[in-house]
């Protein structure tokens, strides 16, 4: 076990160095430093003296891979690959624009994301996972058939009309919660019953049709012909051996997104105006704060990457046929 | 037979129906059978004939497409198609368990064996203390013969072999205790000796339990050695109805009859199984056996290895090796058929397919025609690979479905650049059809068109299209009903005779072996153990290994003098890659030595052309 | 001829990819068994409905892809700024709009030159908010009426019974394509036997209530579009009901260009990864691995503001407007293809990995067929349902996708007119007082019923190429 996980940790590196490659390329080769320089300090009268300036104070006025001029290792080391991208490796993810550490921000802005988002995921789960199963037990009959189809017609909505009108439902017309903002503390509370209930309508379409094909898959297996060959209730059938096995691939998929919910959610957060990273990284892009952007790209990998290892062992947990030696 | 008893089970005119999309299908019309209790009924019949429908339906277990639309099942005086869901609950499993075909799949894989079984346990035993419901279901475990009941009762179905698994589903259908078994064709995903232990098995439950079993089998040696009473199925409809000693010996029905015919058997050699149209009569002297040992061989195939890197289970990346084949030795003559036996994982297919260089072996030759075939590059092998041609066991997976019959003919004759201009080729295709006799309207449609035997002989006729001296067919008629065996093996001894072929024909049945094969290999866990000629081979066998295939071959012969049952081969090949030492075969080797586990055996020559690797052959009586 | 033609580059791509699409199918359907599968998809109701909606989608998408310069009057083309054409014949001056606009264009001049000064509800005859209007007797504030809408009308107090009669008038109209259609379906649907084995018959009865449906809407709609803003106007005073349906072409371009990059992207990795194995699988992974553990809009972000930045400093001398946004959206769906390949280079690779061992693979080997050729004639075709269910998916995801990314800012210009970009400047309009939700109800809806035709199109493909497909994104 150990020595897989291990293995898993070495094979990581190459995927975050790919990873910090692309990011790499698009904001330093796709277009470099001067490009920025110019962007930032506008159009009027820029000269190159001021670009120079700027390029020094954001300690972007390095060369891209290869400090020719440097001796020693310091010709790799005094890069901006190096300065810039691989420091992310240590988790020093610098400055943004306006000076402000990003870390700080980071660890600042997690809470709330984290406030929406496991709610959402643990009540998320509960609620499909019900509302599949119901319909797997009603199958081939009406019920099942529009379940399907509201199901379909749920997913085809784009989650920002669900926010909109979860805003609009509930904060201006029954005034049961507020539109927007968030408190810390037991007292936000209130801020998030909106979000949350209207993250848990978006997935629901698309989440219940997934689930209830696993479900429907499962079921025509041979071994739930067999459980009810020996005189199994369908209650039984149903509970104890069919949502076991379908459990699987539903919680591997649950547990690979858990790490990523530090990320938030973009829009979400965005529309609630919910001080967490999603609205961090919306902000940034919309600034064009290319510090940050690349921060949470790497942050995001890393932890996509953390996310697949646990997946690995829960399905160790969850399925006796795995082992990982 | 005359009894008072009224039968446990009494089937009156049951139908069956099936909504397909745009038509209804009538999957068994009125059938009628009875089951005297204690008794063994065998449901035969070929794929579609209905054997399984009826078994589900008496279940309750159609699939939702299918439904009882006449007809009655009076099981111990109630008539069970008038029973709720809930009324059925109570029959299944307490009153009647069912045993499937498929172990691998029918057990749930995320939960312990010993949960399984003890959750059919009557329900007024499953209240009693955890300790006493664990205790029924450790001797339920041990009554079907399993070894260390206590161990296996805390594992998990993957954890367990075919035979075992199997053994785990009829405890589970015996954990009831029901009057009636239904068992759907327990065996046929086994190999010849596990599915001996399993038959054994049953019979043995049977006695003691004093059981009714519906046995659904396509399989006459089974319903030969298990059935008191016999019940022909086709296409929905019951043929024939006997008791098996009446049936075994005369059949009545003209199908049954025909069934009967196609069995191959070592008395049938030379004739054909099947008569129609394009079965020749071709009375073919068994005078291959005795080719001279002069002729210059063929084929010559010496020390071939071929290992398997595993990458175990997906996830982790620790290797260990697999001897799929390991030192493989033989030589083919021209015009020659040789059978290589063995059951599945012993590494006959991989011969095959490193034969054709499809596969490269890690070491050992292969010797075509004097050209040496190993260790050349893909370009030079293209211009010799019409000479070595290959059919396949699964008719479904071996022809393209996007391609048109001739368009899958004419692949090789391109690839290799022969058969002339495109209307040439045309020509050529008419005249292969011809030869496997298939209509010439078949070149414009595609496989889905074709039932399982016509696609065999698409599949026959795109190998012979390059004009192939060396066929080589993997378990060809495995996958086919007994009459299309018959027919697709009258045809390649057709075939054999009018081109001067030469085949080597891996197969797992011994049957087919002792009609087809001038001479055969035995092989287990990659090696061949055994080499002769079909004849001798097959009754004198001198591996005891070989013997035991032999035996556990459910034969119609024995029948008759249904007495005690032989002795079998215990437990299961172990796996490849953990192979025991010396001898692979001594731990289930009734003669085993010391000297067995510790050296492999060097070939034993038995007679001309007939050697062994055993250390102690058997002494077979000299005639 | 009505103007110069002057096709952009996301033009010539769509028609293009029209063109592949239907000889694919065209060589698809030779196979029986294939079109056999095709009239299984028919036969479902909703699969029939679904796809004529989603093939009058396309046509709109299409007609909007015909650009040209319209000709000007002689006396326009002195004022405004134009192009000056066919300069050999200098006595006839022929000048052309320096503007592109397409043939949807020119079918919908009333409604797209039909400018209020801004909101406006749907079908209203006065503005939304109140103005200063200065009268015979002084200047009040009142509701002014509106430029265009319901301008003709002398009696406002006719305004309801105007739209009744003009609705009744676009319902008879409607009537006079419908029942020759109705006549040509009945034909049809008898002709054809019922309950044959195997053989299913198309849903005749849907389609032809879906088309006779689609026929009356528009011609209600075009009806009271003369007349009036159907859908209302929005803050600019453009009329929604034009906006709605431009952002047709946006969508269905952002969804085909990205499927047309990625496609081939998959298909060579996909196929390649499974069939070959070795370095090239382990490359192959390496590359999707890497690319798919960033998140995906963050990835799409970092490049479109990478690549816009780009564009912004080095390219500011794009001849048009109308150039400058389609250059814009050709990089944001290269882009989305870049990134949403994997999904389904994945399906491909695992699909390969099994084929090659099928039998008829190992039986071309044993031909010695070259590998390109097996690829070409055993492995490509069999793929074809996997590609053609995860497009049909895909493309539904990638118009949702839109919205998004325009909200967030890295989607099409601003300057395009997209579904994305209405919502986003209407999506704070339900804030007023009184409601603003014509323009936000417009979006959902033309998007709406894009993305369900193309889910439930979808499922019926599934169903009828691969059962065991089902529900897996």
């Amino acid at each position: 076990m150990t020595r897989y996980l291990l293995r898993r940790l070495l094979y990581a590196i190459p995927i975050l160095l790919g990873v910090n490659l692309i990011t790499f390329s698009l904001f330093f080769v796709v277009n470099t430093p001067d490009d920025m320089a110019y962007k930032h300090l506008g159009d009027k009268r820029v000269t190159v003296e001021m670009v120079d300036k700027w390029k020094k104070d954001h300690g972007y006025d390095r060369p891209l891979i290869y400090a020719a001029d440097r001796g020693g290792f310091a010709r790799f080391s005094d890069t901006l690959f190096a300065q810039h991208s691989l420091k992310l490796f240590l988790l020093d993810f610098g400055r943004a624009d306006d000076g402000r550490s990003i870390g700080t921000d980071i660890r600042q802005r997690m809470g709330p994301s984290l406030a929406i988002a496991i709610p959402n995921l643990l009540v998320g789960l509960l609620v499909y996972i019900t509302v599949s199963l119901t319909l797997t037990f009603f199958r081939g009959t009406y019920i099942d058939f529009n379940g399907v189809l509201i199901a379909v017609a749920m997913m085809s909505i784009s989650a920002m009309f669900y926010i909109i009108a979860g805003q609009f439902l509930l904060g201006k017309l029954l005034h049961l919660a507020p539109i927007s903002g968030y408190q810390h503390g037991i007292a936000g509370f209130r801020f998030l019953i909106t979000p949350v209930l209207v993250g848990l309508i978006a997935g629901l379409g698309g989440s219940v049709r997934w689930y209830r094909t696993l479900f429907l898959e499962e079921i025509e297996k041979d071994y739930i012909r067999s459980a009810r060959a020996r005189g199994l209730g369908e209650a039984a059938v149903l509970w104890r051996h069919l949502l076991r096995n379908a459990l699987i691939p539903i919680l591997t998929g649950v547990v690979v997104v858990i790490p990523t919910l530090f990320m938030g959610s973009l829009i979400t957060e965005s529309f609630f105006s919910i001080p967490g990273l999603g609205s961090y990284t919306i902000d940034a892009i919309r600034a064009q704060d290319f510090a940050i952007v690349r921060a949470m790209v790497f942050l995001g990998s890393l932890l996509y990457i953390a996310g697949l290892m646990l997946t690995d062992l829960s399905y160790v947990m969850v399925d006796p046929r795995v082992r990982l030696e | 037979m005359n009894s008072v008893v009224p039968p446990l089970l009494d089937i009156r005119g049951l139908t069956v129906e099936f909504v397909m999309p745009g038509e209804i299908l009538l999957a068994v019309d009125q059938i009628n059978m009875t089951i005297q209790p204690g008794k063994t009924l065998a449901l035969l019949g070929e794929s579609g004939s209905g054997k399984s429908v009826t078994a589900l339906a008496m279940m309750g277990l159609l699939p939702t497409a299918g439904f009882i639309s006449a007809g009655d099942i009076i099981f111990d005086g109630a008539d069970l198609t008038s029973y709720s869901n809930a009324a059925m609950r109570s029959v299944r499993g307490s009153r009647i368990g069912m045993v499937f075909q498929e172990p691998m799949t029918s057990l749930d894989p995320v939960m312990t064996v010993g949960k399984q079984i003890t959750e059919a346990l009557p329900r007024e035993n499953r209240r009693a203390s955890r300790k006493s419901v664990r205790e029924q279901g450790v001797q339920l475990l041990s009554q079907m013969g399993i070894p260390e009941p206590q161990r296996r009762f805390d594992e998990f179905p993957h954890q367990l072999s075919g035979g075992m698994k199997q053994r785990v589903m009829i405890a589970i259908a015996l954990a009831g205790e029901p009057e009636l078994l239904i068992a759907d064709e327990p065996t046929t995903a086994l190999d010849v000796t596990t599915q001996a232990q399993i038959l054994d098995l049953l019979k043995q439950l049977q006695k003691e339990r004093n059981m009714a079993m519906l046995l659904v089998t396509h399989d006459f040696g089974i319903a030969a050695q298990m059935a008191d009473q016999v019940t022909v199925m086709r296409r929905g409809q019951i043929v024939e109805s006997a008791s098996a000693q009446d049936f075994f010996q005369a059949p009545q029905h003209p199908y049954s009859q025909q069934l009967f015919a196609a069995l191959p058997s070592l008395s049938k050699r030379g004739k054909p199984l099947f008569e129609s149209l394009y079965a020749i009569p071709v009375a073919q002297p068994e005078s291959s056996e005795t080719t001279t040992p002069t002729d210059k061989p063929l084929l010559e195939v010496s020390g071939l290895q071929v290992l398997f890197k595993q990458r175990s289970a997906g996830l982790f990346r620790e290797r260990e090796t697999l001897y799929a084949v390991d030192g493989v030795s033989f030589s083919l003559n021209p015009g020659e058929t040789l059978a290589i036996v063995g059951e599945s994982g012993c590494g006959k297919s991989t011969v095959i397919k490193s034969v054709l260089q499809l596969l490269r072996p890690d070491s050992g030759s292969v010797v075509f025609d004097d050209i040496e075939l190993t260790g050349r590059s893909q370009r030079q092998l293209r211009p010799l690979r019409r000479n070595l041609q290959v059919v396949f066991q699964d008719p479904y997976s071996s022809l393209n479905p996007r391609m048109r019959v001739t368009d899958i003919i004419q692949e090789g004759m391109i690839a290799q650049k022969i058969g002339g201009n495109r209307s040439q080729r045309e020509e050529r295709v008419n005249q292969l059809l011809e030869d496997v006799g298939l209509d010439i309207s078949a070149r414009e449609r595609y496989p889905h068109e074709f039932s399982g035997g016509q696609r065999q002989r698409i599949g026959i006729a795109r190998a012979l299209a390059v004009e192939p001296q060396l066929l080589l067919l993997d378990e060809p008629t495995s996958a086919l009903d007994l009459s299309v065996q018959a027919q697709i093996l009258d045809l390649l001894r057709q075939l054999q005779h009018a081109h001067g072929l030469t085949y080597i024909f891996v197969t797992h049945d011994l049957s087919v072996v002792e009609y087809f094969a001038d001479r055969v290999a035995v092989m287990y866990l990659g090696r061949i153990v055994e080499e002769g000629p079909a004849v001798e081979l097959m009754t004198r066998p001198a591996h005891p290994y070989t013997q035991a295939l032999l035996l556990a071959a459910p034969a119609i012969e024995v029948a008759q003098e249904k007495g005690e049952p032989t002795p079998h081969l215990l437990g299961e090949p172990p796996s490849p890659i953990h192979r025991p030492s010396g001898c692979h075969f001594h731990p289930r080797c009734f003669q085993a030595q010391p000297i067995c586990s510790l050296d492999y055996p060097q070939a034993v020559e038995i007679s001309i052309q007939h050697r062994a690797n055993c250390h102690f052959p058997l002494e077979t009586e000299t005639s | 001829m009505l103007g110069q033609p002057a096709l952009l580059i996301s033009d010539y791509l769509i028609w293009s990819i029209c063109l592949i699409g239907g000889i694919s199918l065209a060589i698809g359907l030779r196979n029986p068994l294939q079109r056999q599968r095709w009239r299984m998809i028919l036969s479902t109701p909703s699969a029939m409905a679904s796809a004529i909606i989603l093939l009058t989608y396309l046509a709109i998408a299409l007609l909007d892809s015909v650009h040209f310069r319209p000709l000007l009057p002689q006396d326009e083309a002195t004022t405004n700024g134009s192009i000056e054409a066919n300069s050999e014949q200098p006595n006839s001056t022929v000048t052309y709009a320096a503007s592109e606009i397409s043939l949807l264009d020119l079918l919908l001049s009333n409604i797209r030159k039909a400018e209020e000064r801004s909101y406006s509800a749907p079908l209203a005859i006065y503005a939304f908010s109140k103005e200063s209007l200065v009268t015979a007797a002084g200047t009040t504030r009142a509701y002014p009426r509106l430029l265009y809408g319901g301008a003709d009308l002398e009696n406002p107090a006719l305004h309801r019974s105007d739209i009744v009669n003009r609705t009744l008038t676009g319902l008879g109209l409607s009537l006079i394509l419908v029942i020759p259609i109705f006549l040509l379906f009945r034909r049809r649907s008898r002709r054809s036997p019922t309950l044959s084995a195997g053989n299913q018959t198309p849903a005749w009865r849907t389609a032809f209530m879906t088309i006779a449906g689609l026929l009356i809407i528009g011609s209600v709609a075009t009806q009271l579009a003369d007349h009036y803003h159907l859908l209302g106007t929005e803050k600019v005073g453009q009329d929604v009901l034009y906006l709605g349906l431009k952002s047709i072409r946006t969508g269905v371009l952002i969804g085909a260009l990205t499927l047309l990059i990625m496609l081939p992207l998959a298909l060579v990795l996909g196929t390649a990864a499974g069939y070959f194995g070795g370095w090239i699988d382990d490359a192959v992974q390496y590359l999707y691995t890497t690319l798919s553990s960033i998140p995906g809009v963050l990835l799409i972000a970092a490049a479109v503001l990478s690549v816009n930045l780009y564009l912004d400093q080095n390219l500011s001398e794009v001849t048009s407007l109308h150039q400058r946004a389609d250059l814009r959206l050709l990089l944001l769906t290269g882009i989305l293809g870049l990134t949403g390949w994997i999904g389904l280079c994945r399906l491909l690779r695992a699909e390969s990995l099994k084929l090659r061992e099928l039998d008829y693979v190992t039986a071309a080997r044993a031909f010695g067929v070259v590998d390109a050729r097996i690829l070409i004639r055993h492995l490509l075709p069999n793929l074809g349902h996997i590609v053609l269910i995860t497009i049909v998916i895909d493309f539904s995801g990638l118009v949702l996708a839109e919205a998004v990314l325009s909200y967030v800012g890295v989607g099409v210009d601003p300057s395009m007119i997209s579904w994305g970009n209405m919502i986003n400047s209407a999506r704070l309009e339900l804030a007023r007082e009184p409601l603003v939700w014509w323009s936000l109800a417009t979006a959902f809806i033309f998007m709406f019923t894009l993305v369900l035709c193309a889910n439930l199109f979808a499922d019926a493909v599934r169903d009828a190429f691969d059962p065991r497909l089902r529900g897996k994104q």
